[in-house]
């Protein structure tokens, strides 16, 4: 379960690093419009209507990519966390093993061992 | 259907209606804000006209301040007529904010 | 559709039959009532149509013009509908068909009157099958958890997939089209006519005049529209938690059913904006690939998805809650939903307009953090709220799990009580699914996983109805040993 984490932790500490380098940059704020109440601005005296760059779908996608690796990267996080409490649970002295086994048993997918 | 046990599903109905207060609010606020235009833009800066009393509208005299520049790449199978964001069933609105219509335009526009 | 769902459906007695029926018929008259209004509205120009939405706008071609003929298209099918609807009724009453034949008279009865509001969805969708395309991943996502995630108490995946259509179809297709007549009813109301002859000056003021009615009409449209997709949202969802009145219902099948209804709408929506919005770069600086952004990825759960789990959360209660808090209850979700919804957009747009400085935009900066903050910041209350009756509903669900379980633990039967006990915990269970796949390999988890699902439906059903879940249990396990095949 070791070798879940390490990547993850990779995986944070890079987005948080991407998310601190751009602000740091010098930049004016401001905000694309994205729905129906984005009242357009405009004024026409200035060249290209006062626009001076769009919100691009280059990097748009930069931040698809980020989002869908975070995703992943938190359900992992999550299953690790679950597994790990699970193991916690389960009595030590038989181990996991046995543990396992007797389930598989009860559960009838693995035939009762015979009388060997 | 099985009626749930009462402090549990009591305690999810006071998180809706705490839920339903911030609704409220969140409207009246969003409401306030359009109809008080508070959101709508600065009209946009339109170069001034000249008044003269006793021309006939349309005709200005000296120096014409020069139209704006439209970019190029206006594309020309929007109807122009249209806010920008219903495309279903919208009837003809005069005239899009961004387009006004000049009484008149010397020195042409696309 | 299998199993227990068809079984619901063509069942007798059928209070999901009978609101679907009561919610198609209220749809209908709302529709006849907004092209009343409609037609008595004011009108500005002198050669306006009767209705706005046969009015034909010039220069529109290709899809966009497709596009603006729908409305049109959708109120002569409405029409047809109407009339065949009626007719089916007419049919029912003379003939008094019974059980099965009544069940499916009925429901053709429904898709009938509602279908040709499907019209808008399907062609957008289809005019922009590449864009369509793009936003398929991530609601597949967003659908497999939804999916996935439960245990106890699922919804069935047709009908969490029925929940998803009838958001991309009907909610959408209503919304949009009540929106056009209602557009048309609010701007000859607000607007004024155009006055002819005055300066120019005057001509500009009673210009700038317009922009501003322009946008009062917006506005007003915009709650007209969150509105009616909240009832729409809001009748989907009752009718779906009906048709699972013999199985476990609480908040969290709620929220789930109202999510999957929001994705739909979300899924149509991010479709039409994407193309439109993108198209519109010179006036608002938005691209294509932006709105896939805000939309489809980091706004994927927000927006009709949070507000359609909210109401749909809302709906659940009031069914499951006590009778007197029924409407109360309704009435909460539906002002959460609606609130939400309009008070979140005006609130995004005057957060960029106040941070449009010297109307400069764009930049990485402003793309990928900027707007979506603004875009999703006043959405943060209602998300808080979502996330706490979420965690508060699989609270009461794993409690309401443990003792279904427990009732159903039969020593050599279907439930045993070393398979109860690893069935009572959600960590526990998610192990042996990963330790059967460490030791036996994928099939033999994906084994497990069957019998685990079919475990959980059968603890989560009626007693009186358990009787196919139970054989099905018993089916699986005896044909366990030879499916899975492993060393003993």
């Amino acid at each position: 379960m070791n070798r879940l984490v390490r990547p993850a932790r990779l995986v944070v500490l890079a987005a948080l690093a991407a998310c601190l380098v751009l602000p740091l940059a010098p930049q004016q704020a401001s905000a694309c419009d994205v729905s129906y109440d984005y009242k357009p601005q405009l004024n026409l005296g200035k060249p290209n209507m006062g626009r001076s760059k769009t919100c691009s779908t280059g990097t748009s996608s930069v931040g698809v990519v980020l989002v869908a690796i975070a995703a992943f990267g938190a359900l992992a996080l999550a299953g690790t966390v679950v597994l790990r409490r699970a193991t916690s649970l389960l009595p030590t002295p038989p181990g996991e093993d046995q543990a396992l086994t007797d389930y598989l048993q009860a559960t009838s997918l693995t035939p009762h061992p015979g009388p060997h | 259907m099985e009626r749930g046990t009462g402090p549990a599903i009591e305690r999810q109905v006071r998180l809706v209606a705490v839920g339903a207060a911030v609704g409220l609010a969140a409207l009246v606020a969003g409401l306030a804000i359009n109809l008080s235009g508070a959101n709508d833009p600065p009209a946009p800066k339109l170069p001034t006209f000249p008044q003269l009393p006793g021309k006939a509208p349309g005709q200005a005299p000296g120096p014409v301040p020069s139209v704006p520049q439209l970019p190029s790449n206006f594309p020309t199978d929007l109807p122009t007529d249209m806010p920008s964001n219903f495309p279903t069933g919208v009837p003809s609105m005069p005239n899009m904010p961004s387009m006004p219509s000049f009484p008149s335009v010397p020195g042409g526009a696309p | 559709m299998t199993g227990p769902e068809a079984g619901e459906l063509l069942r007798a007695d059928s209070p999901a039959r009978d609101r679907a029926l009561l919610f198609a018929r209220i749809a209908i008259a709302l529709y006849l009532l907004e092209l009343l209004l409609n037609l008595t509205r004011p009108h500005i120009a002198p050669d306006e149509p009767t209705l706005s939405i046969f009015h034909r706008l010039p220069g529109s071609s290709g899809s966009f013009g497709r596009l603006l003929s729908m409305p049109k298209a959708v109120f002569w099918t409405v029409v047809a509908g109407i009339v065949l609807g009626a007719a089916l009724q007419v049919y029912a009453r003379i003939t008094r068909p019974e059980g099965r034949r009544d069940a499916v008279l009925v429901w053709a009865t429904v898709a009938v009157l509602l279908g040709p509001f499907s019209l808008l969805a399907l062609t957008v969708v289809s005019s922009y099958l590449g864009d369509a395309l793009l936003c398929v991943p991530g609601t597949v996502f967003v659908l497999a958890v939804l999916h996935l995630g439960q245990r106890f108490g699922r919804v069935p995946l047709t009908l969490l997939l029925a929940a998803f259509g009838w958001g991309a179809l009907i909610v959408f297709g209503l919304g949009r089209a009540f929106s056009g007549l209602a557009l048309g009813t609010l701007g000859g109301y607000l607007l004024d006519r155009p006055k002819t002859g005055g300066s120019p000056t005057d001509a500009l003021n009673a210009l700038s005049g317009q922009v501003h009615d322009q946008y009062r009409a917006i506005d007003l449209l915009l709650v007209h529209l969150f509105a009616v997709n909240a009832l729409a949202v809001a009748a989907g969802v009752l009718v779906l938690l009906l048709l699972l009145r013999h199985r476990v219902v609480d908040a969290m099948t709620g929220m789930v059913l109202g999510a999957a209804v929001g994705l739909g709408y979300t899924f149509v929506e991010s479709v039409l904006f994407i193309r439109l919005f993108g198209s519109l770069g010179f006036i608002n600086g938005v691209t294509g690939g932006f709105e896939y952004w805000i939309r489809q990825s980091i706004g994927l759960l927000g927006g009709p998805v949070l507000f359609g789990a909210l109401l749909g959360g809302s709906l659940a209660l009031a069914l499951t809650g006590p009778r007197e808090r029924r409407v109360p209850t309704v009435l909460f979700g539906l002002a959460i939903s609606i609130g939400g919804s309009a008070g979140t957009e005006a609130l995004a747009g005057w957060l960029s307009k106040v941070t449009h400085d010297h109307m400069s935009g764009g930049g990485a900066f402003d793309t990928l953090i900027v707007s979506p903050l603004l875009w999703l910041l006043p959405q943060l209350p209602f998300a808080a709220v979502a996330v706490l009756l979420l965690v508060a509903a699989a609270r009461a669900r794993g409690a309401t799990a443990r003792t279904a379980i427990a009732a159903r633990v039969v020593p050599g039967g279907p439930i045993t009580p070393v398979e109860a006990h690893f069935l009572s915990d959600p960590s526990l269970r998610l192990w042996t699914l990963a330790a059967t796949w460490k030791r036996h390999g994928p099939a033999a988890a994906l084994a497990l996983y069957r019998l685990q699902s079919a475990q959980y439906d059968l603890a989560s059903s009626d007693p009186q109805e358990g009787e196919p879940l139970r054989a099905k249990v018993m089916r699986l396990k005896a044909s366990g040993p030879n499916r899975t095949a492993v060393p003993s």
